[in-house]
This record gives structure tokens, sequence and C-alpha cells, in this order.
């Protein structure tokens, strides 16, 4: 162990100590009663229902062009959210795009959550050298400027969404790994682990089945923040060519083709900005759901 | 281990770390395809053209050279020459390294006062209207892309009321605080957003505590428990990702800097990477991972004072 | 909490102390309109060669012109070195020319030389210099020193322009107001070239040092012409302050100060102009100028210059290789959709692969938009089965950008599954440099006002730059290049271009879309202010009546 201040990352460790000594009757008990949780749960329920039957919900093909009819307020008679520059309906682009989204969300967060999570729980365990040489490349990372790394690994892969969750993976884990780590050094020592080493339960066994899933709860509230922020990322770097191609709707790259009509044609950006706060706040509401529970 | 021990063995790693960003930004930037050469020359250039001018800028060396001269040239405080601008890298990046610390002190100060005011006021609001309020109002900041928040405050506080400037920088101190008010409140929201979330929600935890219940049942008030038990705690893993946002904040303004045309580090990143601009993408980024180690090490030195539990091993 | 409400009460004041001071500021942005440093401006013309120090006539006289620009020159302001465009445009008003292209952009007209006539094999040109042109220092002009700076252009180891002078042998000056051009062969272009912007006259030290490698930069940007203004020196950052020259050859300007400031974000640039806080900005969004235009005090306009928007084919990549599918693609698209959606009209349809300038074929048809001949071509040739192509898209052009998106939904029609990749700018150029791309936009804009560029940069293939990169290559259009070059009647050169522009036209190794304008906006006391054919601005008769 290093620094003892590495605990205290992103940790109510100590509170969650607190908690899961007191109990999991008690638990059950608030996980059914979480108002939070379940309201998160229904918008975002609806939110995957929109994204499944988008075919049925949008009046337009989200890519067919009309530009006799570019630029159309809101509320026009046949455009509910009017029309972008190419005269394509908004309201079909917008709810097209969700299931794309909802995949960019997940994706770019599952595999440095399960990466990240497993570096944590390994340095977090083993500590030692691997510790170390671990935690000084997560200070070398931490330093890059993150456009230069996206810049490089765009320009090296090409564009494409697989590696727009490549560019927010390579440092999207570091999150994950210091939280879990933290927690990791906080577990480790306590006597149901202590109890499972001196039952000669195997290390790995251990590491998976005693310190992970206790270690793992703050982790999991990060990820539905980090979602939002992975979709917004996409925002941001649209301009650079990154992500999904134009035409493909994308809420992302909707805002950022909206950047250059923000005078002319506000709706062309905040109503795609809107549709994420939908989503930002079906996620944050979970999060803190999840966050009450304990 | 006491505090100048570890800040001695932290200086230290540091050497390493840095080390390891020269290895790593040169070899990335080398193996990133597209050309300094035709980026300067623009499309009217030949083949010829590009061979004389990479001859001209020393790119034909080979690379272990190149990186020598980076590395040796750091260390004697030379930073080499700009590709495209033919002058000093120091000259380039010198004026705007002030700069954009300045922006982003600026809005970390402006995000320190708004997430401890709302932080606290909607955990201790918990539940009721404030408390909805101001979580929906900063998620919607959190949600919005920030040009697009940037052009609202323009339109809002510079053409509407006529209270701070569209854009630039200004000439003296004073006008560069009043200049940089914009970009800073609209990257310190955006920090704010992410902030808030985390405070609040550590707040509610550690007033469940049992030392906090303790303290309440000794009959303290309920002001001095908040501000001397539960902020306190509440404040540490706050401050971390304060400390892990300032990386961001340097060197990712890239869009406020362009937006409120402020001549920061962010912009010229984007600039020299866009052009192959080798030796101003190396400075920039040591200079950047130098600030970030510090900040760093600074926030984890503030635990001591905020939690005299916490120790360095 | 005490402490947390001492913190809000400091943040309110701070706010009400900024905003409370903004009033004042905006009236009068301090050091600009008071205490800009040295005074070197407002010395009467024709006076005495040292600069007067600070300035005798009130502050408020003082004529200051502020402009937002939508880039910052990376080149040094030395003529020959100069690569990008915000440096030339600093450049012209800098640096002056032995003859200057007109306004409109079609011929040439007198500058440093008032007089010029050839020998009669068209060998040798002689030049005489203008009576009493000084240097921004106040030293005369001399033969010597023209010959020095065109020198360097056409033969300094940092030139960037050395082919566009190859026909030029030597160049003497037999005396102070003579300047010799010998030439190798009979060059006709020879008078617009001098007229180019990279022939640029420095005093004879300044323009030898340049070249030096180890010349620094900094000095570049201190420049010494005899141009309407100087720069006394600049700092990447910094805002351009182009100071009146008071030795100025045609009259002292208007103006004692030019400050262009660098604002990147095109909505920025607007709100700027829009608030006050500039006179002046470049690049106003096709999208905007209308609205821009109806903003009480200000004006917009697009004005006509030598450009050319089109999309670049590889010729060599099957089936594009096949001239009826180049010649499908280009009737399948809609110009005048393009025009309308993406250029917002302030366009217009191009029917010539060379720019609206001298020698321009009006009336060549172009490929005007015609779906069912498109969709007869392609099941003519080898893309009738369809195909699948790239299209590189540089990031950040928005304007390529949506071109493109317009372009995958228009020929998905005749079958073409367009493949849009946005790309950064460096690397769709190393990818057409080496071929490995089959179609990407692409814009030209004239450097001079005779053809010979634009046709031997796009016409003529075999070498780099592979007309256009296409890679075309047809021997019958390179030795038509080559004889328009050497012709000196100006009827036959004019023919020759006419056949050029027909069979490139035919051949339609690009996709032709638009000739496209510049555009700008400024408040309504500001007066003169335009853009040449070019795309060039000279400050030299723009008034400041605030």
């Amino acid at each position: 162990m290093n620094l003892m201040s590495e605990q205290v990352l992103h940790s109510p460790t100590l509170d969650l100590r607190f908690a899961s000594s007191t109990g999991i009757r008690k638990r059950v008990k608030q996980w059914r009663l979480n108002a939070t949780l379940l309201t998160g749960v229904g918008m975002l329920c609806v939110v995957v229902l929109v994204a499944l039957g988008a075919a049925l919900l949008t009046p337009y093909d989200p890519i067919a062009q009309q530009l006799s009819d570019a630029f159309l307020p809101p509320f026009s008679p046949a455009h509910i959210l009017g029309t972008d520059n190419f005269g394509r309906d908004i309201w079909s682009r917008i709810v097209y795009s969700t299931r794309l989204d909802l995949q960019i969300g997940f994706f770019s967060v599952l595999f440095p959550f399960i990466f990240g999570s497993l570096i944590g729980v390994l340095t977090g365990y083993h500590g030692g050298k691997l510790d170390v040489l671990v935690m000084r490349v997560v200070d070398v990372l931490m330093a890059f400027p993150f456009l230069v790394l996206v810049i490089a690994i765009m320009s090296i892969l090409g564009p494409g969404l697989t590696n727009l969750y490549i560019a927010v993976g390579v440092v999207g884990w570091i999150p994950y790994a210091r939280i879990v780590r933290a927690e990791t050094l906080a577990t480790r020592n306590l006597e149901y682990v202590q109890a499972a080493r001196t039952v000669g339960c195997s290390t790995a066994r251990i590491m998976l089945k005693h310190v992970l899933p206790n270690a793992i709860a703050p982790a999991l509230i990060y990820v539905f923040t980090g979602m939002v922020l992975a979709i917004l990322t996409g925002a941001t770097l649209s301009f650079l060519g990154l992500g999904p191609q134009p035409p493909t709707p994308e809420w992302g790259a909707m805002i950022a083709e909206g950047r250059q009509f923000l005078l002319l044609a506000w709706w062309m950006t905040t109503l795609p900005g809107l549709a994420l706060l939908v989503i930002g706040v079906a996620l944050s509401l979970v999060g803190d759901g999840l966050a009450e529970r304990r | 281990m006491n505090r100048f021990a570890y800040i001695r063995k932290r200086l230290i790693l540091m050497v390493f770390v840095l080390f390891g960003v020269t290895i790593i930004i040169f070899g990335m930037v080398r193996i990133i395809p597209g050309d300094p050469a035709f980026l300067i020359l623009g499309d009217r250039a030949t083949d010829q053209n590009a061979a004389a001018l990479r001859e001209q800028l020393g790119l034909n060396k080979p690379l272990y050279e190149q990186y020598w001269m980076f590395v040796s040239g750091f260390a004697r405080g030379s930073m080499g020459d700009s590709l495209l601008y033919r002058q000093p890298v120091a000259d380039l990046v010198g004026k705007r390294v002030p700069i954009s610390i300045s922006l982003a002190f600026y809005a970390m100060t402006l995000a320190a006062f708004i997430t401890l005011t709302f932080g606290i006021w909607s955990a201790v609001q918990q539940g009721r209207v404030a408390d909805h309020l101001i979580r929906l109002s900063f998620l919607f900041i959190l949600t919005t892309p920030n040009f697009w928040f940037g052009i609202l405050l323009i339109l809002l506080l510079a053409l509407g009321l006529r209270w701070f400037p569209v854009a630039g920088f200004g000439e003296t101190l004073q006008e560069h605080i009043w200049y940089l008010f914009l970009p800073a409140l609209t990257l310190g929201l955006q920090l704010s957003a992410v902030l808030i979330r985390n405070l609040r929600s550590q707040i509610i935890l550690t007033m469940r505590a049992d030392y906090v219940r303790t303290a309440r049942a000794k009959g303290l008030s309920e002001r001095w428990v908040l501000s001397r038990h539960v902020l306190r705690n509440a404040l540490m893993s706050t401050i971390t990702i304060f400390g892990l946002q300032f990386g961001n904040l340097i060197g990712g303004t890239l869009v406020i800097e362009t937006v409120f045309a402020i001549p920061g580090m962010g912009q010229l990143l984007f600039q020299s990477i866009t052009a192959r601009d080798y030796p101003v993408v190396q400075a920039i980024t040591v200079i950047t991972a130098f600030l970030v180690i510090v900040v760093n090490l600074f926030v984890d030195l503030s635990y001591s004072f905020l939690d005299p539990r916490v120790t360095y091993e | 909490m005490n402490k947390k409400w001492l913190l809000i009460a400091t943040l309110l004041l701070l706010i009400a102390a900024l905003g409370a001071c903004a009033p004042s500021a905006t009236t009068a942005p301090p050091a600009a309109a008071t205490s800009a440093p040295s005074g070197a401006t407002s010395a009467p013309v024709g006076a005495a060669t040292q600069p007067a120090a600070p300035s005798s006539a009130p502050a408020a006289t003082r004529k200051i012109l502020k402009m937002a620009r939508n880039a910052e020159p990376f080149s040094p302001f030395i003529p020959w070195q100069i690569d990008d465009n915000p440096a030339l445009f600093i450049s012209v008003n800098v640096y002056d020319t032995l003859l200057r292209t007109t306004k409109d952009g079609v011929s040439v007209e007198a500058a440093l030389a008032t007089k010029w006539e050839s020998s009669t094999d068209g060998l040798t040109w002689t030049f005489t210099l203008r009576d009493g042109v000084k240097f921004s220092d106040g030293t005369a002009l001399k033969a010597s020193d023209v010959k020095a700076s065109l020198d360097m252009a056409r033969g300094g180891e940092k030139s960037g322009w050395k082919d566009n002078y190859k026909a030029i042998k030597e160049i003497q000056a037999p005396d102070d107001k003579t300047v010799k051009i010998i030439l190798s062969q009979p060059y006709a272009p020879l008078l617009s070239v001098l007229a180019m912007f990279s022939g640029g006259v420095l005093p004879a030290d300044m323009a030898k040092a340049s070249d030096a490698k180890d010349f620094n930069n900094d000095n570049a940007w201190k420049t010494k012409g005899t141009g309407a203004y100087f720069v006394e020196g600049w700092k990447k950052g910094d805002p351009i302050i182009l100071k009146r020259n008071p030795n100025y050859w045609k009259g002292t300007p208007q103006l004692d100060e030019v400050r262009i400031e660098y604002v990147p974000d095109d909505n920025t640039r607007m709100l700027k102009l829009q608030g006050g806080e500039v006179d002046l900005v470049d690049f106003v969004p096709f999208s905007q100028i209308a609205a821009l235009g109806a903003q009480p005090g200000v004006k917009a306009q697009t004005f006509t210059i030598q450009q050319t928007a089109f999309i670049i084919l590889n010729t060599e990549k099957p089936p594009l290789n096949d001239v009826k599918v180049r010649q499908a693609l280009n009737y399948a698209t809609d110009k005048e959709a393009i025009i309308k959606t993406v250029y917002f009209g302030q366009a217009k349809f191009m029917n010539s692969p060379i720019p609206q300038g001298t020698y321009w074929d009006k009336s060549l048809p172009g490929y005007p938009f015609d779906l069912d001949k498109a969709k007869k071509l392609m099941s003519e040739s080898a893309g009738k089965d369809g195909f699948k192509m790239d299209m590189q898209v540089r990031s950040g052009n928005t304007n390529f950008a949506n071109t493109a998106v317009i372009l995958k939904d228009a020929w998905a029609k005749i079958g073409v599954t367009v493949d849009i990749q946005t790309l950064e700018t460096s690397v769709v150029r190393s990818n057409y440099r080496a071929g490995q791309f089959m179609s990407t936009p692409s814009a030209w804009t004239n450097d001079m006002n005779d053809p010979t560029q634009i046709v031997n940069y796009a016409m003529r293939g075999g070498a780099s730059p592979f007309a256009y990169w296409t890679r075309y290559n047809d021997p019958a259009v390179n030795d038509k290049i080559t004889k328009a070059d050497l012709e000196q009647d100006p009827k036959k050169r004019e023919a020759l271009y006419a056949e050029l522009q027909k069979t490139y036209l035919d051949a339609a190794p690009l996709v032709f879309i638009a000739y496209l304008g510049a555009t700008a906006g400024w408040r309504d006391y500001v007066q003169g202010f335009l853009i040449d054919g070019l795309s060039y601005y000279r400050f030299e008769d723009v008034k400041n009546n605030k």
C-alpha cells in the first residue's frame, strides 16, 4: 500500500462497511421501497421500448432528404420537432438514434468497467510491485491530453464506432480501477475475507467471490454518469470525424452538425440535447437509487 | 513516513512518469499518419516541394536522433522549433501556458463556489423541491454541449444584458478577469455538474454514519455538525475528482477557447496535432503532464489536512 | 457555515463588480483607443523619414479599424515563403509587386512599375519604376531591391513559388529606376506572374537575409515594405496590428491602424460584429449572410472571386477509369440543390473546369442535372451493376461534409453507394497523394489572373500533382498546356485554353459543382471595403466613419 489516500478516492468506503455490517435484511427492505430507483428503471424501460419500436413511432425515414423543407421550426404541421438543413425530420432522427446511443453509452462503459474492476481488485488485493507498476501507468495515462490520444487512435485505426469505444476505453477504465482498488484495500482485511483465506479458498476465488462483489458497488454507481459522459464525448469528437459517419442519425453527431446553424436553427442542437437529458435523468435516478439503497 | 519523505518519493516517481510520457508521446505522434510538410504547403504542393521542406525541417533524420534532440533539449530547457511556425516552441507555448492555467483555476474557483453552495443546499433539502430543481438544472448543464452553453451565455449576458464582452482576452489584468469570466463560468458550471452529484451523495451518506448520529445526540447544532463533521469527510472524494479534472481543464479547453477566442493551450494543441507539429505537441503534452502530476500531489496532500487519520506510507 | 455564506457573498460581489465595470469598458476599450504603443502613425504626409514620437492629434481622431478573422497566419510575412491565406492577406497590404492584378481579377495594372515593354522576340522585358516610392522606414525603393526580391522568389532556398518563375533566366538592375527581366523562352503569363503576391518587394538586405537557414522569423513579422501599412512585430496569439505607412505612394491611407483579431468560431465572430466589438469580419457563414445583413447597422455581402468547388475522382480506380461513369456522376449531381442547401444561394453553377477569370469560356454547358442521362450513361458503363465508393471528407469543413451528405443521397439513385469517411485534413492529403482514395471534395482559388496556374495544376498529368491528384493523363492535353504558355498572341492563347477547358470537361476527372464567393460583414460606418477577384482585401481605401 503506497498511499492511504487512495482509499479515500470516490469512497464512502467507511459507510459502505457500516452499511453492509448492519445486515442484509435492511437492504432488501430499502430496495423494495426505493422510489428513485423504480422511477429511473421505469424511464429507462420506456427509452428502451422507444429504441426497439423506432420504426413504429416515426413518420419519416431518418436519412431521407427533402431539401425544399429545410429548417422548418418545431411544431410545424408535418414535422412535430421541425427539420434540419437537409429537410430531414428531427423527431425521426432522434428516435432512430436512441438505439445507437444506448449502444454507445453501454459499450463505451462496459469494457472499461470490466477491465478497470478486474485491474482494481487485482492491484488492490495483491499490492506490491504490480500495484506500483499499474498505478504509474495510470499516472502516465492520466497526465496525457485526451485529445492527443483520441486523434492518434482515430488516425491510426480510421473512423468508426469500434474506434470510438477504443478511444474512450483507453482512459475510461481508470476511474473504475481506482474506485475498485480503493474498495478492495478496505475490504481485504475484513473478517469474512480472512475467514475465507483460513478455510483455504484460492486467491482467485477470494478475489472474485468475496472481495469483488463488495467492492464493486460504488463503481457501478459511477457507471451511470459514465454513460452520459460517453455520449457527450461522442458529440465533442464527432467534429473530428470519430464515431458514426454522416448521415447516420446519432445525438452527438446531430448536436455537432447543428453547431454551424446555432444562430439560424437552435432546435437542431437543442432537441438532441434534450433527448440526452432524458437518458441522463433516467440513468442518474438509477445511480442515485442504487446509492440510497445502501 | 513523514510528509517530506513522501513528497520526495513522489517527486522521484514523477521523473519516471514524465520519462514515460516523453516516450509514448514521441512514438505516438510519429505513428499517426499524415505529413507535416503537406499541411504546411497546402493542396498545391508538389512532391518535390514537400521533400525539400521535410529536409529543411529535419524530418529526414533518424528517429533516435530526433528523440534524443527532444529529450536532451527539454532537459536543457529548450523545446526546439515549431515546424509550422518555424519559431521557438518556448515562444509559442510560453504565453499560452499561463493563460490556460489561469482559465483553469478561474473555472475551478467558480466551480468550487457553485459546488459548495448548491451541493450542500441540495443535500440538506434532500427530497424536497429545491433538491430536485438543483439536480435537474445541473443535469441539464451536464448534458448540454459546452459550445451551446457558451453561446447561450454570450447571447444572454454579453449581447442581451451587455455585462460582459462577447469574446476575446483583453489586454490588462482587469480586462483579462472580465473577459475570461464567461468562459470560466461555462467550464465551471459543467465541472460543478459532475462534482455536485458526488458531493450531495457523499453528504447524505456521511450524515447517516454513526459518528454523525453521535454528534447529533450530543446536542450539537445542525450547522456545527454539518460543517465540522459531515463536510470534512464528504469533501475528500469530491476533491479527488476535482484534482482529476484539472488535466481535462488544461488540455481539454479546446472548444471553450475556440468559442471565446482565447489564445490558450487547448487551441494551440489542437492546431498542432492536426498540423502534425511534433515539437509543439510534445512540449504541451509534457507541460500538461507535469502540471497534472503536481496538482494531484497537492490533492493527495490535502487529505491529511481534511482527515488527520490519513497517513502517508 | 459562516464560511460558506462568506464564499457566496464573495462570489456575488465578484459578479456584481464584473458586471459593473462592463458598460464603461464597452464604450472605451482601454488600451486600444488611448495608449496604443509607439505613436508612429500620424506623421504628416511626405514629411521626415523619422516617424514622429507620440501622436500629437487627440486620441479621438485616431481612426482604428477592428477586424475579426477566422484564421491566424503561420507563414512568415516574406511574400515568397507564404503558404497560407491569412499571411497572404497581410502580405498584400504591406508589400507591393511590380504590377498588380486589377480589382475584378482579370487583368494587370501598374504598381511599383509604371511602364513596361518587351523586345520584339519577347525575351527581354524592361520595367521602369515609379518615382518617389519609399519603404515604410523612409528609405527609397531601388531597382536592386526588386531584383533581390524576385531572385529570392524564383531561386531562394525557402521559396514555395519557384515553379511560377521558371521561364526567367536573369534579372538585371542597370540603374536605380530600371529592372530588366530576361527569359529563356517566351512566356505569355509573365505579367500575371509578376502581379502575384509572391513577388512582393522587400529591401534587398532583408530579402537576402530571409533565406538564411538561421533566419529568425521574428524579423519577418517586422515588415518593411512599400505597401499602405506596415507591421511592427507580431507574436502568435496577439492581434496583428497594421500601422499606416506615412510614405505610401498612393497617398496616406485613411486608417491609422487596422487591428486584426483571431476569432475562429463562426458564431462568435458574427456575435462580435453584432455587439459592435469589431467593425469588420470575414468568412461569414453562407447560412448567415441574409440574417446578418438584416441586422441594424450591419452590412454583409458575398464578393465574386475566382474560386471553384468540386469533387476529385481517382481516375485510376475502377470503375472510375471509365469516362462514362465519371460523366454519369456529374449528371446525377444536382448543382442547384447544393448551391441552395450548402451555399445558401451564394454560389453559381460551374460550367467550365476553370474559375471565372481570364480566358474562362462562358459558353461551355457544364453538366446540368439530368438523372435520366446519368442512368443511361451508367447502364452503358463499367459501373452498370452499381458500385461502392469512398468519399474522404476533411474534418471541420462543414461545406464539404454537407456536400458529401447530399451526394450520398443523390448518387444512390444511379446505383452508387457512397461511404463517407471523415478524416483529418493531413490524412486526406496523404491519402490522395498516394492514390488511396476514390473521391474527395475540394476547392481551388486562383492566385493570379492568368489560367496557366490552374491549368498546369489541374490538367497536366504524368507527374506530381498528377492533374489535381486525379491521375488523369492525356499527352495531347499536356502538349497543349505547354503550347499555351509559349504562345504570345492573346487570341490564339484564348483558343487553346477554350479547347483545354472543353476536353477536360468532357473527360470529367472532377465532379464540377460551383463557383464560390467570398463573404464579409461590416458595420455600416465602414466604407470602401472590398474583396477582389483573387480574394484579397486591401485596406488602402477603407474608411471608418464612426
